[in-house]
């Protein structure tokens, strides 16, 4: 299976990490990622809340892209997801709206024809490599490692660009499974985890991501594990900064799903990826292929 | 915002047209039918930690024509955008795009937060709302990963001209 793969801005600016774990996994489960010459940024919430044709014609341009590549798109990060997919869902039910973003576009020689498909990674891991396929590669199961799954907000929210809505969410639990660990549910699972709200409240958002941490605390977990870079700095590095503002520590490591299928499938973290967690991940490392 | 309601309401600030106006715009087609039920602000994430922010509260000072009070207040921008209102509606109101329609209409008014408006000015320097440090691409290969794709800034400049996307980068430092 092949993706137009699209890294977006957040994972190789802070989580190289993530980017390289999902480059060592895609070539072992036969995905292939080509790069996106000339593509820009998603368009997220942020830009969205200033001008709804400056959104659409800043996601159309990449989808644009991937047509002509042939593609699907394979979008890493949960605001690229979200963005991506509204603006083709949008564009592919609304011809009025297509047709002005269409006129915006062709100044550029682009044109939005509706044939691309937007998929995040779990989601391609699950409809396209399939959960046999992804539990075959395990080599090195985490059995007994207990996850509070963070599926992010735009992994499955909001329902109408969300046609298999929850899906997004088993499909990560399973997933998680595959990989010999235990995803236990927890009350705040589907909340935000406050990451939005950086630079613009960040007390309200410091309040949220306690919330979240203290419901995954209170479920008895070794480790959170997430697909969205926004929510791992959140929680990861949020805890750090939770524990000078409340004097609440959690110590719970937070792991990129792509992290921990990569040490699932017998592929070690390098030095830099282990430093590149605020809160250190060593419990899950010993627990690596331990059985 | 409960400041802003607290203070008596004079008809004189009522735009009644306000909300035809909003119900035009993709988004928030589906305005009216809030019958006030409070879902929204009982599951919103935000409405918990905030003294402020009240979903429900924006959607009926909305309907009520309270433009200026919508579009002035520092409240609006307290939504995260985690849809949790939207999925929950009873009525079906897509209370987050509400939300974003009533933000493009403030920011038309240079309402924008300065993080916002750092994004813009980033998009417009690199294609992304988050500049990627010069040293991470110079890193990434003695990590191991490949150079980052090339963006297009000729045409990417072209389509941020046609769009009111620049005004937000302008208004920077006013």
């Amino acid at each position: 299976m092949k993706y137009a793969f699209f890294l977006g801005c957040l994972i190789p600016a802070r989580e190289p990490q993530y980017e390289n774990s999902v480059r060592k996994i895609a070539p072992e489960l036969d995905m292939e990622l080509v790069e996106m010459e000339g593509a820009n940024c998603c368009a997220p919430f942020s830009i969205q809340s200033l001008d709804y044709m400056s959104w659409l014609a800043l996601a159309a341009r990449n989808l644009c892209m991937a047509e002509q590549m042939n593609l699907n798109i394979l979008a890493l990060c949960n605001d690229c997801y979200e963005s991506l997919l509204a603006t083709n869902t949008i564009l592919k039910e609304n011809h009025e709206v297509r047709d002005k973003v269409n006129d915006i576009l062709a100044d550029v020689g682009l044109e939005f024809k509706g044939k691309t498909d937007v998929k995040i990674f779990s989601d391609a891991l699950y409809e396209d490599v399939g959960i046999k396929r992804v539990k075959d590669a395990v080599k090195k199961p985490f059995n007994g490692l207990r996850v509070a799954v963070q599926p992010g907000c735009h992994l499955t929210k909001p329902k109408r660009i969300h046609f298999k809505q929850q899906m997004g969410v088993t499909a990560l639990d399973e997933l998680v499974q595959a990989t010999g660990a235990i995803s236990v549910p927890y009350e705040r699972k589907e909340a935000c985890c406050g990451g939005p709200l950086r630079g613009i409240n960040d007390e309200v958002a410091l309040h949220v991501a306690k919330q979240k941490l203290d419901s995954i605390r209170a479920a008895g977990v070794d480790s959170i594990v997430t697909v969205c870079p926004f929510c791992f700095l959140e929680l990861d590095m949020g805890q750090l900064e939770i524990k000078r503002h409340f004097k609440t520590e959690y110590d719970l490591p937070v792991l990129n799903f792509a992290d921990l299928l990569r040490m699932a499938m017998g592929m070690k973290l390098e030095n830099w990826e282990i430093k590149a967690h605020r809160i250190p991940i060593t419990k899950i490392l010993n627990m690596a292929g331990a059985k | 915002m409960t400041e802003a309601v607290q203070r008596p309401i004079k008809s004189s600030e009522i735009d009644s047209k306000f909300k035809y106006e909003i119900s035009k715009m993709h988004g928030g087609e589906k305005l009216m039918r809030c019958f006030q039920c409070g879902t929204c602000t009982s599951d919103c994430p935000i409405a918990r930690f905030s003294d402020t922010y009240r979903p429900r509260q924006i959607i009926r000072m909305t309907q009520l024509g309270l433009k200026d009070r919508v579009l002035n207040s520092d409240t609006l921008w307290l939504c995260a955008s985690c849809f949790t209102c939207t999925d929950r509606c009873p009525q079906d109101v897509e209370v987050a795009s509400v939300i974003r329609v009533l933000r493009n209409l403030a920011a038309e008014r240079g309402h924008v937060p300065q993080v916002f408006k750092e994004q813009c000015s980033s998009i417009l320097e690199s294609g992304y709302a988050y500049k990627i440090p010069e040293l991470r691409l110079k890193k990434r290969e003695t990590l191991g990963l490949p150079p980052l794709p090339k963006g297009n800034p000729e045409s990417l400049g072209k389509t941020l001209r046609t769009v009111h996307f620049l005004k937000h980068v302008e208004k920077k430092g006013e």
